[in-house]
């Protein structure tokens, strides 16, 4: 479904990271997996992942918080021949704090993290689809960006904040061929980079009309579809991933 | 993931005759499904479209033909559906009609009734016979093709955007009374799609609407068939409940009046 594409995957060391590389790559993509650090066993799971799929998963490691290290790596990642295709956005941590205990840099931290790290580095490689003229980019956050969560006020507005950010740059770049989605989770494994305890999981899986949490591969199932070209006409629109929430 | 998509499914879909219905047919096939091809009337042109699929693809393409709004002529169809003997996986709802504009002041309740019954009640009857089936089978994901009229407002289009605006809802409730039986429901709201709807816009129309798209373009039918796929598939295994847009970024139709 995307073979001749080349993908930009960020914070892929989460589980739902290593499912969305299999995805992409199991698809015919080349792809770019970036993480924020080099450990053995991810740099194996990726050199895997080429030689089983005939592809190139090339790993970058850089702290996307760090301003020159991210234009280094878009300097990297644009530097390829053929350009760059596809851009997808994962979500790295998520913290929680109550509204009433939360500090002014705690909210600038996060605000940064999940909002202003992702918005600059999408643009750095946007602009280079952009003068191919033709691209899907793709933000996942948690459905709190849509519903809020308890203990989630940085998080949620971050996110939301992210939510605005994609429709916008949707009809900036829509005449320039690039479509841009996001993928809103609800309670899945492995999405985060923490996991989830029991209780949690027992009572998120109560909540949904499938009566259960979702799986990371059903998260990168539809960011795949979001790459390909089988959501051509889909830009600027929200894909809850949920199970049904209520 | 497989390069056929909905391998060894079958799906059921309404409206087939022409537009978007057609290319659903022919992309479910494409993609391994077996078909039941529902259409009002049963043409040599309809016949000869499911007999090439059939060999074409190498699935089955069952043609069957009944007026939606005869419930009599509809509880026929279900039994000679249910005598075939197959697990159904899939049911697309695009069966649908779309008035020419009225102000409100100007539509009549014949009007009204018309739209709401092949729109709205139609799909909601011909649902429950279908959804018991899959709930019995623990299995099944239906889509509904909505409107983004369905969503946002539009003078002189109060009823059609009202009727899907009630299968929009349908699909939220049955999404919750469905899903813990396996099954997901979804709708589609396509925004303007080349099909003989639009043909009917005026040249002046046609480009304010164009302009107002950010990618530009309309929908080919194929892009609505493709988002079905997505959904009927085991690639939207989590998602339920949902509606999907496939209308190349328009963000309010309001502008434009």
């Amino acid at each position: 479904m995307l073979s001749g594409k080349t993908i930009v995957v960020t914070k892929c060391r989460s589980e739902l990271g290593k499912q969305t590389l299999a995805y992409m790559a199991e698809n015919g993509a080349d792809i770019f997996a970036c993480a924020d650090k080099c450990t053995s066993g991810f740099e194996d799971y990726c050199k895997a992942l080429g030689e089983e799929h005939h592809v190139q998963v090339s790993p970058l490691y850089f702290d996307m918080s760090d301003s020159s290290e991210t234009k280094e790596a878009i300097g990297k990642i644009n530097a390829r021949s053929g350009g760059i295709q596809g851009l997808v956005n994962l979500a790295g941590k998520t913290r929680e704090t109550c509204f009433g205990e939360m500090e002014t840099d705690e909210l600038g931290e996060i605000m940064r993290d999940e909002f202003l790290s992702t918005v600059i580095f999408t643009q750095g490689i946007a602009k280079h689809m952009m003068q191919k003229g033709r691209g899907s980019i793709a933000f996942v956050s948690g459905i709190a960006a849509l519903d809020g969560g308890e203990r989630l006020t940085a998080h949620a507005a971050a996110v939301a904040a992210l939510l605005g950010a994609m429709r916008s740059i949707a009809i900036e770049l829509g005449r320039g061929g690039i479509r841009v989605n996001s993928v809103a989770a609800g309670t899945v494994r492995g999405l985060w980079e923490d996991p989830l305890s029991s209780v949690r999981i027992q009572e998120a899986a109560g909540k949904t009309d499938l009566k259960r949490i979702g799986e990371p591969g059903e998260v990168a199932k539809v960011l795949l579809f979001l790459m390909s070209d089988m959501s051509s006409h889909i830009t600027g629109q929200t894909i809850r991933v949920d199970g049904g929430v209520r | 993931m497989r390069r056929r998509l909905l391998e060894g499914k079958t799906i059921i879909v309404t409206g087939t005759a022409r537009g978007i219905g057609r290319s659903m047919a022919e992309q479910f096939a494409v993609h391994g499904a077996s078909v039941f091809a529902l259409a009002r009337s049963a043409t040599s042109d309809h016949k000869e479209f499911c007999e090439g699929l059939k060999n074409l693809y190498e699935v089955d393409v069952m043609p069957v033909y009944f007026d939606l709004t005869d419930y009599d002529a509809m509880k026929g169809a279900v039994k000679e559906i249910r005598s075939v003997g197959r697990l159904i996986d899939g049911l697309v709802n695009n069966a649908g009609i779309s008035p020419d504009l009225a102000l409100m002041q100007m539509t009549t309740v014949r009007e009204l009734r018309n739209v709401m019954e092949t729109n709205f009640f139609a799909p909601y009857v011909f649902t429950k016979y279908i959804a018991k089936m899959m709930m019995r089978n623990r299995r099944g994901s239906i889509v509904n093709i909505a409107s983004i009229r369905g969503i946002d407002p539009y003078a002189g289009d109060s009823a059609y955007a009202a009727s899907k605006a009630a299968l929009i809802m349908m699909t939220k409730c049955l999404a919750e009374e469905a899903g813990g039986f396996g099954c997901r429901v979804n709708a589609i709201c396509p925004g303007l799609t080349e099909t003989d709807m639009i043909a009917q816009l005026h040249d002046n129309n046609r480009n304010i609407e164009r302009e107002a798209t950010p990618l530009g373009k309309f929908a080919e039918p194929d892009d609505i068939a493709n988002a079905a796929i997505f959904l009927l598939s085991d690639m939207a295994s989590y998602i339920t409940g949902q509606t999907l847009r496939v209308d190349g970024g328009v963000t309010s139709m309001r502008k434009r009046i």
